[in-house]
């Protein structure tokens, strides 16, 4: 079910009531039965990939005691190995079969090969991503130590399936959540407000904003042939917002949730588009990807090749991107995306130096408004190759924008003042918490403000639209 | 060497690979302290500490330091 | 604990009570009759007739249509608004082959139109009155709730359509896609007939006899390549119908073979602006005949 949906809400409700009935005393009780809920929120989804998801847990669960087990170095790395290739080929075999297979046969062809190598129906098990991920830091933890393993599977299995994360992530790491479900939680009114608040947050800004850009930016990238440069560059825009809106909507969610239940989760987005750099960028855009990449590829890959020096540290930087492309879609367009971003990265470590001494030169002012603005429109050409069909769809789609039809009125203008609300809100409240702390505004206003959302939110509640990141 | 002379001799390294001359090291600075140490600085730190002392870190050492003074705990260690 | 249920229970409460303000409001609106002052001719039916006839050049008239719209939705439409405007003396409605396909049935279930459809429909029916579609229920209480409870509407009148002025597009439109919606599914099947469809017209029909209303049921011009690509069963059908409603006496007006300049046409099934004056100034005349 998805988090904008009635049978979330009665889910939810369900599950916030039976859990504090049960009672911070019976942790134990209170962790079988979240378990049990994020079994149930995710057969709902599809019934046929719980046994994948029970079974990838299960196996890593004893991966990760024997790692813990053994004190010969070699059989930690041979079960680390194990454990690795296994995850790996399970999300590599429902991801990138196709992809591979399509892309080995066109490559012997081309050699003069007629392979048949067939190309199967598969489904994606939802969330695969992002839980084999999960999986895969924890093993690795272990094995470096960073974590003790634990000892308890249901523990375990519910740091894995966690209900809020399961779909779409914060990628969340072991030494975070686990204590929180290894320790009991006591309900706190301030915890829970905060919680409440940020699910209206979240579903304000996924229902109201999301939802109906997402058919704006359908309509433009399909039929660009027939609008102006300047509504395709609108286009790029709503995309923006739209993805924007989505993903960090559903975190708000997924963190409102959790607090409810008395676990705090981590943020994965900080006002990402004020960043004056892209190294930035991926730092306050789905920051909990960035950091797992950071930590598992990236810094091996550089501490191993560390002698190399900095050609290391640029092929580390593209080799990083590269498979962070391809981790969002098993397609040429995703890992060139990727490539654009390594690539810029790459540009401004090299440059890091000549960018500090300009900095100096130039007004402050001046200088960071205008690393934002070139920030954020290279993030906009970036994401047509992320949102297009195809790279042949991308570059036709590029063509287009760049056209003298640019000083052309913009058509579709009609969601832009929502989009203005978004980032005028996010401003004004940029100093709080979250943008509905609404600090210092007599709790009347308050109230007004919070009944007039929740009716907006119910206004623009449609069909289940899919959550834009489920498809990973 | 003592702790002290550590970090002495490390300063410098520091300043010149973070670009920063007012870098001021003490055993409890970490990462979060200084906002040139991001994860690619980290390695280019490790380099040159490696370079400068003739040592030479295991990853598993490289994960484990929390702070300077981790650092120069395990350079005495190496350095004997 | 405790403080947290007070709260968000009287927050719940609340938008409740909000809710009932609003819902008591419109329940008081929604079966207010509209009073179309100075009509005497009513247009009704799909878009075809929504954008072909300019009811500025037909003195007293008023043109209701709405796209996506089926016999079944105009037969109580017309029983909600004829009752009270007995100076109604005249109806006309659109009469073609897309009227009768089996399509018209499915925009009541998981169609785009659905939600559209739907807030049409609330004021002048009730649930009871589906029966004979398959009707997204679920669908239609969202709408309902929408509606009813979420804002006050001093007016309930979305089954009120207008004449739309479009410009020119023939140049932009795509035969092959229209002609899909209208004939085939989603495996390229032709749809086939709707029966309801044509029970409600005969509905329609049955009701201006009684009411004493003079009906005119009106084929509006297709751009020719259009009419080579309907399916056989559909012309075959639309033409008994057509023989047996005139030997009933039905007045009908088929201008669908009459081949019109391409200027005309907005897309290769709806007029544009230019083409409605001309097939209004066309109509004029025959009504005055």
């Amino acid at each position: 079910m998805v988090f904008n949906s009635v049978a979330f809400i009665i889910f939810f409700l369900l599950t916030f009531i039976v859990y504090w009935l049960i009672g911070s005393k019976n942790k134990k009780l209170q962790n079988i039965f979240l378990l049990f809920a994020s079994y149930v929120f995710y057969a709902w989804w599809d019934w046929r990939f719980l046994s994948l998801l029970i079974f990838h847990s299960t196996f890593s669960y004893w991966i990760s005691t024997r790692i813990s087990n053994t004190d010969n170095e070699k059989s930690k790395k041979s079960f680390l190995t194990f454990g690795i290739v296994l995850s790996i080929l399970i999300l590599g075999f429902f991801k990138y079969y196709n992809f591979f297979a399509e892309n080995l046969n066109q490559l012997l062809f081309g050699i003069g090969f007629k392979s048949s190598l067939v190309t199967l129906n598969l489904i994606l098990p939802l969330g695969i991503s992002f839980f084999t991920f999960k999986i895969l830091s924890y093993m690795l933890d272990v094995y470096r130590g960073t974590i003790k393993a634990t000892t308890d599977l249901s523990e375990y299995l519910l740091f894995v399936s966690f209900f809020p994360q399961l779909v779409a992530g914060p990628i969340e790491r072991a030494t975070t959540l686990l204590p929180q479900i290894e320790k009991e939680r006591t309900f706190n009114y301030n915890q829970a407000i905060t919680g409440s608040k940020l699910i209206i947050w979240g579903l304000f800004k996924k229902v109201v904003i999301a939802d109906t850009c997402a058919g704006y930016v359908a309509d433009i990238f399909n039929n660009y042939h027939l609008y102006t440069a300047s509504t395709l560059l609108l286009g790029t825009i709503y995309f923006a917002y739209q993805v924007y809106a989505d993903f960090s909507g559903y975190s708000d969610i997924a963190i409102g949730v959790g607090k409810l239940l008395g676990f705090e989760l981590m943020q994965n987005f900080d006002k990402p588009f004020i960043s004056k750099n892209i190294t930035e960028f991926w730092r306050r855009w789905h920051n909990s990807l960035s950091t797992w990449f950071n930590d598992y590829i990236f810094t091996p890959f550089f501490t191993r090749f560390r002698d190399y020096g900095n050609k290391a540290m640029y092929m580390g930087i593209i080799l990083t991107f590269v498979l962070s492309g391809l981790w969002h879609g098993a397609s040429w367009h995703y890992v060139f995306f990727g490539v654009l971003h390594g690539s810029a990265i790459v540009v401004e470590t090299a440059l890091k130096k000549k960018r500090k001494s300009v900095s100096k030169k130039i007004k402050p002012w001046l200088y960071n408004n205008l690393s934002m603005a070139l920030t954020f429109s290279f993030v906009l050409i970036t994401w047509i190759y992320f949102r297009a069909n195809d790279m042949v769809h991308a570059t036709n789609y590029l063509n287009r924008l760049f056209s003298a039809s640019i000083i052309q009125m913009p058509g579709k203008l009609q969601y832009l003042p929502w989009i203005a609300l978004l980032i005028l809100w996010e401003y004004w409240q940029r100093k709080s918490e979250h943008p509905l702390v609404l600090k210092g505004i007599p709790t009347i206003i308050r109230w007004v403000i919070y009944i007039t959302m929740v009716f907006t939110i119910l206004y623009y509640f449609g069909q289940e639209q899919a959550f834009y990141y489920f498809q990973f | 060497m003592n702790t002290q002379e550590l970090i002495e001799k490390l300063t410098p390294i520091f300043k010149d690979v973070l670009d920063n001359e007012d870098i001021v090291l003490t055993e409890t600075t970490t990462a979060a302290d200084i906002e040139e140490w991001d994860s690619l600085s980290h390695i280019q730190l490790i380099v040159a500490v490696e370079k400068a002392f003739k040592v030479k870190f295991t990853s598993i050492e490289i994960a484990a330091f929390k702070n300077v003074g981790d650092l120069c705990k395990t350079i005495t260690q190496k350095i004997g | 604990m405790k403080e947290y249920i007070k709260k968000v229970t009287l927050f719940s409460f609340c938008i409740i009570i909000l809710m009932l303000m609003n819902y008591f409001f419109n329940l008081s609106r929604v079966n207010k009759k509209p009073i179309l002052k100075g009509t005497t001719i009513l247009i009704a039916g799909d878009s075809r007739v929504m954008t072909a006839i300019n009811p500025d050049s037909i003195p007293n008239s008023r043109n209701i249509a709405q796209n996506s719209e089926s016999y079944f939705l105009t037969y109580h439409k017309l029983k909600f608004i004829l009752p009270a405007n007995p100076q109604i003396k005249r109806l006309v409605i659109g009469f073609s082959y897309p009227s009768f396909s089996a399509y018209m049935d499915r925009l009541y279930y998981k169609d785009i139109a659905t939600t559209d459809i739907f807030s049409r429909l609330y004021p002048i029916m009730l649930p009871k009155d589906f029966a004979p579609l398959k009707v997204d229920e679920t669908k239609y209480y969202q709408v309902y709730f929408k509606q009813m409870l979420l804002l006050p509407h001093l007016k309930h009148e979305q089954y009120l359509g207008e004449f739309t002025k479009l410009p020119y597009g023939l140049n932009k439109a795509n035969l092959e896609s229209v002609v899909k919606r209208h004939y085939f599914d989603e495996n390229n099947k032709n749809i086939g007939i709707s029966r309801t469809t044509s029970a409600y017209l005969d509905s329609i029909i049955n009701y201006c006899n009684k009411q004493n209303i003079n009906l005119t049921l009106v084929n509006i011009p297709f751009q020719k390549d259009y009419l080579r690509s309907v399916p056989n069963n559909y012309i075959v059908f639309y033409n008994s119908k057509k023989e047996e409603l005139i030997k009933r006496g039905v007045s009908i007006l088929d201008y669908s073979q009459m081949e019109l300049d391409n200027k005309y046409f907005k897309d290769y099934n709806h007029l544009d602006l230019e083409g409605a004056n001309y097939f209004t100034s066309l109509l004029k005349t025959e009504f005055e005949k």
